[in-house]
C-alpha cells in the first residue's frame, strides 16, 4: 500500500471517527454543561430536556369536552341537547415581502385575499338560503378582526412595515362551524396556507327543540365572563345556567377525552391511536309533559290577551301550572307577560312571581280548622252583612271584614261555595297563632319547593306578625282574620299547587319535575315525595265535596258563570272539575308606576272532581284597580287545561294498549266509564 | 475480497438505512391518510349530529301539522285541478 494511500484511509477513517465524537461531545455539552435545558431564542424559559419534551415535540393532543346532559321531557322528547361543533381560530405569520418596501401593500394585500378565503370557507353550506349575502357578512365580520389582530388601521398604505408592526396575529374566524363542507373546505385552505394555522376547537352547541314554551322551566346557558384572579384581565367565558332545570347538578359535563395525534416536520399531523372518549351525557327525564305545556302556554296566552279585549288593559302576568296528583309531578307550568320583549328576559311566572293568595286558600284553612281546632261541620255561621259593601265587624275578632256579596247563614261547606271571607274569618278565629304556624307549615306557604330551579322567590310572611310583643287577640283580629281569606302572604303558583296536593291526598307532599337521572349507564328514578297523613280522609272528603259545590250553577257558587259558559259548548263542568276561586286586591310597587293597586284573579281545580288525577293552578295579576275576578279570568284556561288533559290521557291510552274487542262488535273500553271504576282500564 | 466485503457491508448498511427511512415515511404516509380518514369520518358523525337536532327542531309537531296540512293542501288543490 503507497503511503498516499494509507494517508487517504486514516483521513477517512479520521473523518468518520469524528461523527461519533462529536454526537458524545454534544450529548455531554447538553446533559452536563446545560444540566438538561436548551436556551432557545426568543424564549423567556429555556426548554427542558425531558422524555415528555421530546415527546411533545412531536406530539399534540385535542381536548375532546363532554356534552352536558340531554333534558328530556316524560315522554322522551328532547328538551335541551348538546351537539358538537369546531371553534375556529386562526394563527396567521405573515409571509416575507418580496421587497422590503412594498410590506405594508403585500401584509395588506395578503390579508384581504385570507379575509377573502375565509370568507367563502364559510359560506359553503350548503343550507344557506342567501349564500353571497352570508359571505358578505362574513366578510365584513372578519375584515374587523383581522384589522383588530394586525393594527391595520394605524398601518401605513405602502412602504416598508414599520418595526411594531404585527407580523404574527390570532383571531377568531367562527365561533360554531358544525357543517362538513364548511370544515372541509377550511381545512383544505389551512393545507395550502403555509403562513395560516387554522386551529379546531371542540365546542358544543346546545339546541333547545321547544325554546320559546320552556324558557322559564328548562332555563338557558349563559356565557360568564372568567377573569384572571392576578390581574383581573378577561381570560375566557364560561357557559353557565341561568335559570330553570338547567342548572342542575346531573347536567354538568363529565370527564373530557382526548385525541393525541404526532406531527411530523411540517407539522402535518398523523395518525397515533384511537381517541379517548369524552364522557356520555347524562340524561335527565323531567316531568314535564310538552304536549301538556304547549297546551298550557297556549291557553293562557289566548286568555290574558281576552282580557283585554274591548279596550281593556292587558294583565301584567299570568301562570298557569299542572300536576299529577299521584306522583306530584309538575306536568306544564306556563308563563305569560305582558312586557317582556323576549319570552328570556321575563321571570317565570310560576315559580319566579309571588302574589296574595286571597280567597283560594279557604279550603285550606276550613280543612286545618276541621282537623285540628274543632270546627263543626254541620255548624251554622251568621254571615250577613250590611251596607252596599256588604261589610261586617267580625265578633270573634273584631276585624271588620268585606264580602263580594250579601250571605245569610252558612255552613262550613257554603261558605266555601259562596266564599264568604266573614264565614271564613269566623272559621279563622278557631285557630291559635301556634296552629297558624304549624298550617303555614304544613301547607308550604313562603318555603322552598325544594326542585332545584334557580332564582326561585318563596314569598312568605310578615315574620313581625308573629312576634311575642303581639298580644294573642291582636294577632287573632289582624293577622288571623287576613290568614283565614289569604292575605298577609305571598305565595307563587306552584306553591299554591303543592299546597292543594298536600291537602287533597291528606299527607305533606312536594312537587317533582324530575322523573329519573341516567349517568353512565345507571338510570336513578327520583322518588315520590310524601310525608305523614295530616288530614283524615273524611276531612279531605267533606273539603272536595264543596270544592265540587263552587263548580256548579248553584246561586252564590262563585263559578256558576263558568258553569253555564261550559254549558254553551254542550259541557258540563259540574262533578266533573271541582275548584275553588281567589280575587285578591292589594297594594304593589311597580317599576316606572311607584304604588299601584293590584287584583290577582285565581283559580285552583282538579278533575275528575270524583278521583282527582290532575290538579291545576292559574293566576293573573292585573296593574290597575278594574274588576278582576279569579271565576272570570282564571278559571276558564284552568279548566280547559284539565280538560285536555284528561282528554290527551285517554287518546294517549286508546294509542297503547291493544284494542282487541270483549265481545263482537263492541270496544274493549267504555269511554262513560266512571272514573273510580276500572271497567275499560 | 476484504475490500468487496467491506463495501457490501456498507451498501447494505446504506441500503437497511434507506429502507427503514422509506418504511418509516411510508408508514407515516399511511398514518396521515388514516388520520384524514378518521377525520372525515367524525366530519360523518359532526354532521349526522347536526342533522338529527335539526330534525328534532323541523320535526316537532306543530310544525308537522303545518307541513301536513299544506301537503294536504297542495294535494287538494291539484285533485280540483286534475277534475277540471
Amino acid at each position: 500500500m503507497m503511503i498516499r494511500e494509507r494517508r487517504l484511509r486514516a483521513f477517512l477513517f479520521g473523518l468518520f471517527g469524528l461523527v461519533p465524537i462529536f454526537l458524545v461531545g454534544r450529548l455531554g455539552f447538553l446533559q452536563v454543561l446545560q444540566a438538561g435545558e436548551l436556551n432557545r431564542p426568543g424564549r423567556t424559559s429555556p426548554l427542558r430536556l425531558t422524555p415528555r419534551a421530546a415527546d411533545l415535540q412531536r406530539e399534540r393532543r385535542d381536548s375532546l369536552p363532554s356534552p352536558r346532559g340531554t333534558l328530556l321531557d316524560r315522554h322522551g322528547a328532547t328538551l335541551a341537547i348538546d351537539s358538537d361543533a369546531f371553534e375556529v381560530r386562526a394563527d396567521v405569520q405573515l409571509p416575507r415581502p418580496k421587497k422590503a418596501e412594498d410590506g405594508c401593500k403585500e401584509a395588506r394585500l395578503y390579508l384581504a385575499d385570507l379575509v377573502e378565503q375565509l370568507s367563502d370557507a364559510l359560506s359553503r353550506d350548503p343550507g344557506l338560503a342567501d349564500r353571497a349575502l352570508n359571505k358578505k357578512r362574513q366578510r365584513a365580520c372578519l375584515q374587523e378582526r383581522v384589522n383588530k389582530a394586525f393594527g391595520l388601521d394605524a398601518l401605513p398604505a405602502s412602504g416598508e412595515l414599520p418595526k411594531g408592526a404585527h407580523r404574527k396575529g390570532e383571531f377568531l374566524v367562527d365561533s360554531e362551524v358544525a357543517v362538513p363542507s364548511v370544515i372541509e373546505a377550511l381545512d383544505d385552505l389551512d393545507e395550502a396556507k403555509p403562513s395560516l394555522h387554522l386551529q379546531m376547537l371542540r365546542i358544543h352547541i346546545r339546541t333547545y327543540p321547544e325554546r320559546e314554551l320552556t324558557y322559564g322551566l328548562v332555563g338557558y346557558m349563559t356565557d360568564k365572563l372568567v377573569s384572571d384572579p392576578q390581574n383581573s384581565a378577561l381570560v375566557s367565558y364560561q357557559p353557565v345556567a341561568s335559570l330553570g332545570l338547567e342548572g342542575l347538578a346531573a347536567l354538568h359535563p363529565g370527564e373530557p377525552g382526548e385525541r393525541i395525534f404526532h406531527v411530523d416536520s411540517g407539522s402535518r399531523r398523523y395518525y397515533a391511536g384511537p381517541r379517548e372518549s369524552a364522557a356520555m351525557p347524562s340524561r335527565v327525564v323531567t316531568t314535564i309533559d310538552l304536549e301538556l305545556q304547549k297546551i298550557a302556554s297556549r291557553l293562557l296566552e289566548d286568555q290574558a290577551n281576552a282580557v283585554g279585549v274591548n279596550g281593556k288593559s292587558l294583565p301584567q302576568w299570568g301562570a298557569l301550572v299542572l300536576i299529577e296528583m299521584a306522583t306530584g309531578d309538575v306536568l306544564a307550568a306556563a308563563s305569560w307577560h305582558r312586557d317582556a320583549k323576549s319570552p328570556k328576559g321575563a321571570a317565570c311566572a310560576p315559580y319566579q312571581l309571588v302574589y296574595e293568595p286571597g280567597s283560594i286558600v279557604k279550603p285550606l284553612v276550613l280543612a286545618y280548622a276541621l282537623q285540628n281546632a274543632g270546627l263543626d261541620w254541620n255548624h251554622v255561621y251568621d254571615c250577613s252583612s250590611v251596607g252596599g259593601d256588604n261589610h261586617r265587624v267580625v265578633e270573634e275578632t273584631g276585624r271588620l271584614v268585606r264580602d263580594d256579596h250579601r250571605c245569610g247563614e252558612l255552613t262550613p261547606h257554603l261558605i266555601l261555595v259562596n266564599s264568604s271571607n266573614i264565614g271564613a274569618v269566623k272559621v279563622g278565629s278557631r285557630i291559635t297563632r301556634e296552629q297558624w304556624r304549624d298550617y303555614l307549615d304544613v301547607f308550604g306557604i313562603g318555603k322552598p319547593l325544594g326542585i332545584d330551579l334557580a332564582h326561585e322567590q318563596n314569598g312568605g310572611i310578615v315574620q313581625k306578625s308573629f312576634s311575642p310583643r303581639i298580644s294573642v287577640a291582636a294577632f287573632k283580629r289582624w293577622t288571623g282574620s287576613s290568614y283565614s281569606f289569604g292575605y298577609e302572604m305571598q305565595v307563587n303558583a306552584m306553591q299554591v299547587g303543592r299546597a292543594f296536593l298536600s291537602m287533597l291526598t291528606g299527607c305533606k307532599r312536594e312537587l317533582r319535575l324530575v322523573r329519573s337521572i341516567e349517568v353512565d349507564g345507571h338510570l336513578q328514578a327520583a322518588a315520590v315525595k310524601s310525608g305523614d297523613r295530616f288530614l283524615d280522609p273524611p276531612v279531605v272528603d267533606a273539603i272536595r265535596a264543596a270544592m265540587v259545590d263552587v263548580v256548579s250553577d248553584a246561586e252564590h257558587a262563585t263559578c256558576r258563570y263558568l258553569v253555564q259558559n261550559f254549558h254553551k259548548e254542550g259541557i258540563e263542568l259540574n262533578g266533573l272539575i271541582a275548584g275553588k276561586t281567589g280575587t285578591a286586591a292589594s297594594r304593589s310597587t311597580i317599576k316606572g308606576k311607584g304604588t299601584v293597586e293590584v287584583r290577582n284573579a285565581s283559580f285552583v281545580g282538579f278533575a275528575p272532581a270524583a278521583a282527582p288525577r290532575y290538579l291545576v293552578v292559574c293566576v293573573l295579576q292585573k296593574d290597575n284597580g278594574a274588576a278582576f275576578y279569579g271565576s272570570s279570568y282564571a278559571a276558564p284556561p284552568a279548566a280547559r287545561l284539565l280538560l285536555e288533559a284528561m282528554r290527551l290521557e285517554e287518546r294517549r291510552r286508546l294509542c297503547l294498549e291493544p284494542q282487541v274487542s270483549a265481545s263482537p262488535g263492541a270496544s274493549g273500553r267504555s269511554y262513560q266509564a266512571p272514573e273510580t271504576s276500572q271497567v275499560g282500564r | 475480497m476484504r475490500w468487496l466485503l467491506c463495501g457490501s457491508s456498507f451498501a447494505l448498511a446504506v441500503v437497511v438505512a434507506i429502507v427503514t427511512a422509506s418504511i418509516r415515511a411510508d408508514n407515516i404516509r399511511e398514518r396521515q391518510r388514516l388520520d384524514r380518514l378518521q377525520h372525515k369520518i367524525e366530519l360523518r358523525e359532526l354532521e349526522l349530529q347536526r342533522l338529527s337536532v335539526q330534525a328534532l327542531e323541523r320535526g316537532t309537531p306543530d310544525r308537522l301539522v303545518v307541513n301536513l296540512r299544506r301537503i294536504l293542501k297542495q294535494a287538494e288543490r291539484q285533485q280540483e285541478r286534475a277534475w277540471q
